[in-house]
């Protein structure tokens, strides 16, 4: 069953001198719980592609059609709606809040999507990364690493259908960076979501169930 | 799916904020809220004490429904008119005065001598001993018994049953006033009571011609047949005459405590205003982190209206958190204020009433709503892409709105504070020039700084020099506040000091008043025996100015305002066949001392205002008489002097046969004690005023209404101090990152903290310089234009301004970004990944 699909997609950005085409003649499905990875050089436009298909931004022309949702025709609420519960993210720069403990940015996704338990639920996740005694830590209290499990669990823990994954261990060394994947293909392989992977890395990449190169702009 | 609930997103905001309440952004904006409901609170606190203790004195201010007054006798016209109305009537005589007791000591009291209808409302409240239980008066005092304030009895040693000397009658004191209604309807202290009947007035001799008697003519009765009274006391038109009912019952000097209050609310508004700058500096930065925020949260999910509800939540809980704190603040600092103020006051001021508190909580959040409305309607704006690239930029409010957004509220709140919204506006352009000036010489002080190349100062130069704008802002705020608590301090001394200086050692402490004609031969034996330096006794005669050539004054296209004031009532002239030799000649010619031509001499100023030239002929009306003469010359007086003058002195043939008493100003050595009591037990019916204790009151209450004013300015220092926190914070995340790029280069923490604390000294040392210097250009305006006193620069309290600017900078500067250089360079550019 598909439940992201991508048709024609563009992404042209106006800049200082002219029309900047970022993205053009993009085509992807992806079927549930299946695994994708995009490879390719920086400035390639893969974040710019994974912000399309997750709704954070929307394309100059194209259809994008996540969870049986027209998400080209949604305004950015409506898109909203669609990532609540269903869509998960982790990120390069980790992206929890500052002024929530762990426990907290954990239960945000739930909170945001009014489920209720949000408490219980969080605990065990942050349980399940391995972080159950840094509950009350502030994000500036945790290292780089524990820093991205807890967006691991913050991004499970709605059991999404879809997670996307932008460099989850750029800013990592490479031990840490291992662990992380691993934790996160586990985590994975137990809730069975689809995953958008967006790497430099080639040896991540290999164990996705499929890879997208991506080079100027377009797949190939 | 279902939305987020209200619970849901308290819960999330306020969790939030719990912990972002300790960034400093958040510290700043919640002390700038403090400090604004803090300043408006403890002005507010205090003015609705005043106003409270002025409304429950209204209702029983007058004793009566409505009073007539005047300096003369009433007459039986009035009384007539009284009778026919139907309306109950009493009689009160007040005046100064002096009583002895048995061995000889005086005091000066207000006398007042009532009828036996006293009081038509309200009841006197008596008591047998001092601070007894209280009860009310059943009638007035008996035949040569009076009734005494307390404080009489304090300074005099009396009790009851002791007796009195008052004018040419021996009293019995029969009990203490503890209340009267009456008290001239004032809150204002006064010289203590004696109460005495009408009926012994004439005994006494107290009443001479002269005498600075004020006769009150009590009327009560139903609201028709008062209101019908009214106008036929009007149509008597009688300018003598002072109609006044239980609104119109405030007294005249009530306007000087508005005129506090205003004072003030304008101390208070400065702080807001300021206060206001540091608000939006540091929603600004709370708005940019926000964005970030905002993005993560719509990233999984959020709705937009979810977001802004977030935002709001925070900022109504910080408003309210910060205005009780506020408040409380507020309302200790109220206490400071009416301590100052309390020697105005005889009686105890009520407790506040709540309802500041409302302006308070309004004036945050009004604040809060005005500076940072535009940046909540833009929090959703970012594009969410911003989780996943951090360079692109963020969406900020327009600077142009915030400023307008923000100008509406502070104007509002202005408004409020002064109850004058041309003044609030004049105060935000005020405040705008001003600063908007001290930015404009800071930028052209940093530009010249370019010039400048010492290697030591280099860096810390450099670092001025990239951040222009932040660095006026930072100046001009700072500066603001310390000038205007510069300026407050060096007018309150100066002004002070010059007036009190320009009281020469030997001048006047002592008024006579009252003295009749046949006694002034005696007096002048009297005063001569006690060695005390030529004392002159001036005749003093009650006259009206009545037309200025053939002018009759409001008619004919003469319309000056001041003359036809004068018309309104009598004014005391006198008559000299000598030129005196302080009174400088400016125009015209003195008479020759036997001239028999009726002519006038008028002072300076007063015939400038009045509109009185050389040559005019003045038409005055003096008991009944018309008195005519031309003006032959103008003087120049020295009013400061202390001495007795007069506005306008005719030739003797003029006046010399009018009805008069005679005035003198003395200066009585401090040692001798017993002069009071000569004068009162030699010559009764004379008064004897001493005006050294009264200029030292005026001194007193003066310098204690700017000592409170200023006080209030303290606020708008520290308002002042979180601006410049708020501008050097807005500067800190570039400072993180260009330190940390310095030190991976290699310089040394020592380094970069030595660089950087030269930095703030030379902010500081800009600040300082400016508001000193400013502040003292704007004294030497107030003191010299203005006031018409000689400026002395105060060189003290220069230095004082410009190390309190190069402290206040460096302080907050060095610790406001201390934590830039404990960062380690790794963290610090792993941050801005
Ligand atoms: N809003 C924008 N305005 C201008 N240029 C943009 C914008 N968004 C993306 N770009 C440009 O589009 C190109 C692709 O950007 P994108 O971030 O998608 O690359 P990437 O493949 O993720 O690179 P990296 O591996 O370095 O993260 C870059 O050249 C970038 O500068
Ligand atoms: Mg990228």
């Amino acid at each position: 069953m598909t439940i992201l699909q991508a048709t024609d997609l563009r992404k042209e950005v106006s800049s200082a001198d002219g029309t900047l085409t970022i993205l053009k003649d993009i085509n992807l499905s992806l079927n549930a719980g299946e695994a994708v990875a995009v490879i390719g050089p920086s400035g390639s436009g893969k974040s710019t592609l994974l912000a399309l298909l997750a709704g954070l931004d929307s394309p100059t022309s194209g259809e994008i059609h996540l969870l049986d949702q027209p998400l080209h025709q949604l305004d950015e609420d409506g898109r909203a709606a669609i990532r609540a519960a269903q869509v998960g993210f982790v990120f390069q720069s980790f992206q929890l809040l500052p002024g929530l403990t762990a426990l907290e940015n954990v239960m945000l996704p739930l909170e945001l999507s009014a489920i209720s338990d949000a408490k219980a639920l969080a605990t065990q996740q942050l349980d399940q990364v391995g972080l159950a005694a840094r509950q009350k830590h502030l994000p500036s209290q945790l290292s780089g690493g524990e820093q991205q499990r807890v967006a691991l669990a913050r991004a499970f823990v709605t059991n999404p259908r879809v997670l996307f994954a932008d460099e989850p261990t750029g800013n990592l060394d490479r031990a840490t960076g291992d662990a992380v994947v691993e934790l996160m293909f586990t985590m994975r392989a137990e809730n069975g979501c689809a995953l958008v992977l967006v790497t430099h890395d080639q040896r991540l990449a290999e164990q996705c169930d499929r890879v997208l190169n991506m080079h100027e702009g377009q797949l190939q | 799916m279902s939305e987020v609930t209200l619970t849901t997103s308290v819960g999330l905001a306020l969790r939030q904020l719990k912990r972002e309440i300790r960034l400093p952004e958040y510290l700043v904006l919640f002390f700038a809220l403090v400090l604004s409901v803090a300043a408006v609170t403890s002005v507010g606190f205090f003015a609705n004490r005043v106003e409270r203790a002025m409304a429950a004195q209204a209702a029983t201010l007058l004793a009566a429904d409505a009073v007539v007054s005047s300096p003369q006798q009433i007459t039986s016209d009035l009384r007539d008119l009284a009778s026919t109305a139907n309306l109950a009537t009493a009689d009160v005589t007040e005046f100064p005065s002096v009583v002895l007791n048995d061995e000889g000591e005086t005091a000066l009291v207000s006398v007042k001598a009532v009828g036996p209808e006293y009081p038509l409302r309200g009841e006197i409240r008596l008591t047998d001993e001092l601070y007894a239980q209280d009860f009310a008066a059943t009638s007035i005092p008996a035949g040569n018994e009076v009734w005494i304030d307390p404080r009489v009895a304090g300074n005099l040693s009396i009790e009851v049953g002791d007796t009195l000397a008052l004018g040419e009658l021996q009293v019995k004191v029969t009990a203490f006033i503890a209340f009267e209604p009456d008290r001239s309807g004032d809150v204002f202290q006064m010289a203590p009571r004696v109460m005495m009947p009408a009926a012994d007035l004439a005994a006494s001799g107290l009443l001479g011609e002269g005498s600075r008697a004020r006769y009150r003519f009590l009327v009560a009765g139903t609201e028709t047949d008062i209101d019908r009274f009214e106008q036929q006391v009007e149509s008597l038109d009688d300018a003598n005459l002072r109609y006044q009912n239980v609104e119109q019952g405030r007294p005249a000097v009530q306007s000087a405590l508005v005129n506090v209050r205003k004072f003030l609310g304008l101390a208070a508004a400065v702080a807001v205003l300021l206060s206001g700058a540091a608000v939006a500096l540091a929603a600004r930065q709370i708005a940019e982190r926000d964005m970030d925020t905002s993005a993560v949260m719509r990233a999984f999910g959020a709705q937009s209206g979810t977001v802004i509800q977030m935002v709001l939540i925070r900022l109504a809980a910080i408003a309210l958190i910060a205005a009780l704190i506020g408040s409380m603040i507020g309302y200790l600092a109220q206490f400071v204020l009416s301590g100052l103020l309390a020697k105005w006051f005889v009686t105890e001021l009520p407790a506040p009433s709540l309802l500041p508190l409302v302006g308070g909580i309004a004036s945050a959040v009004l604040a809060l709503a005005g500076f940072c409305f535009p940046a909540i309607t833009r929090a959703v704006d970012t594009p969410v892409v911003r989780v996943l690239r951090r360079d692109l930029p963020v969406v900020r409010p327009s600077v142009k709105l915030v400023l307008f957004s923000g100008l509406v509220a502070m104007l509002l709140l202005l408004t409020w504070l002064t109850r004058d919204i041309t003044l609030g506006a004049y105060l935000i352009a005020g405040t705008l020039v001003v600063t908007g000036l001290l930015w404009g010489i800071s930028r052209l002080l940093i530009a010249l700084a370019n010039r400048v190349q010492s290697p030591m100062w280099r860096r810390a130069l450099e670092a001025i020099r990239r951040r222009p704008n932040s660095v006026s802002l930072q100046v001009a705020a700072y500066s603001v506040g310390l000038l205007a608590l510069l300026l407050l301090a060096i007018v309150r001394s100066d002004v002070l000091n010059a007036w009190q200086t320009q009281i020469p050692e030997d001048a006047p402490n002592f008024f006579m008043v009252n003295v009749q004609p046949q006694e002034v031969e005696a007096v002048s034996q009297f005063l001569e025996g006690r060695g005390i330096s030529e004392p002159t006794l001036y005749p003093m005669i009650r006259g009206r100015l009545q037309s200025i050539n053939d002018r009759t004054i409001g008619e004919g296209g003469f319309t000056n305002e001041q003359a036809r004031r004068m018309t309104e009532r009598d004014f005391n002239l006198s008559y000299l066949a000598q030129p005196r030799e302080d009174n400088e000649v400016v125009a015209g010619e003195w008479w020759p001392a036997d001239t028999d031509q009726p002519l006038f001499s008028v002072e300076e100023e007063f015939a400038e205002e009045t509109g009185i030239a050389l040559g005019d002929t003045l038409h005055f009306k003096v008991a009944d008489k018309d008195v005519s003469g031309v003006v032959s010359n103008l003087r120049k007086v020295e009013w400061e002097s202390f001495a007795v003058n007069f506005f306008v002195v005719g030739t003797p043939v003029a006046l010399a046969d009018k009805p008069s008493s005679f005035v003198a100003s003395l200066h009585v050595p401090d040692n001798q004690n017993d002069f009071v009591r000569e004068v009162v037990k030699q010559f009764p019916g004379v008064t004897v005023l001493e005006i050294g204790s009264m200029i030292e009151r005026v001194t007193g209450i003066l310098e204690r209404a700017a000592l409170a004013v200023q006080y209030v300015f303290v606020f708008t220092l520290v308002a002042g101090v979180l601006v410049l926190i708020a501008a050097v914070l807005a500067s800190r995340r570039e400072r993180f990152h260009e330190t940390a790029i310095l030190r991976t280069l290699g310089a040394s923490r020592a380094y970069l903290a030595r660089s950087m604390s030269r930095e703030f000294l030379m902010i500081g040392l800009l600040a300082g310089l400016m508001a000193s210097s400013i502040a003292a250009l704007l004294a030497w305006g107030v003191v010299e234009q203005v006031m018409s006193l000689e400026y002395r620069f105060n060189v003290a309290l220069w230095i004082t301004g410009v190390l309190a600017g190069v402290a206040g900078i460096w302080i907050a500067g060095v610790l406001v970004s201390r934590p830039v250089l404990r960062q380690s360079p790794v963290s610090v550019i792993r941050s801005q990944m």
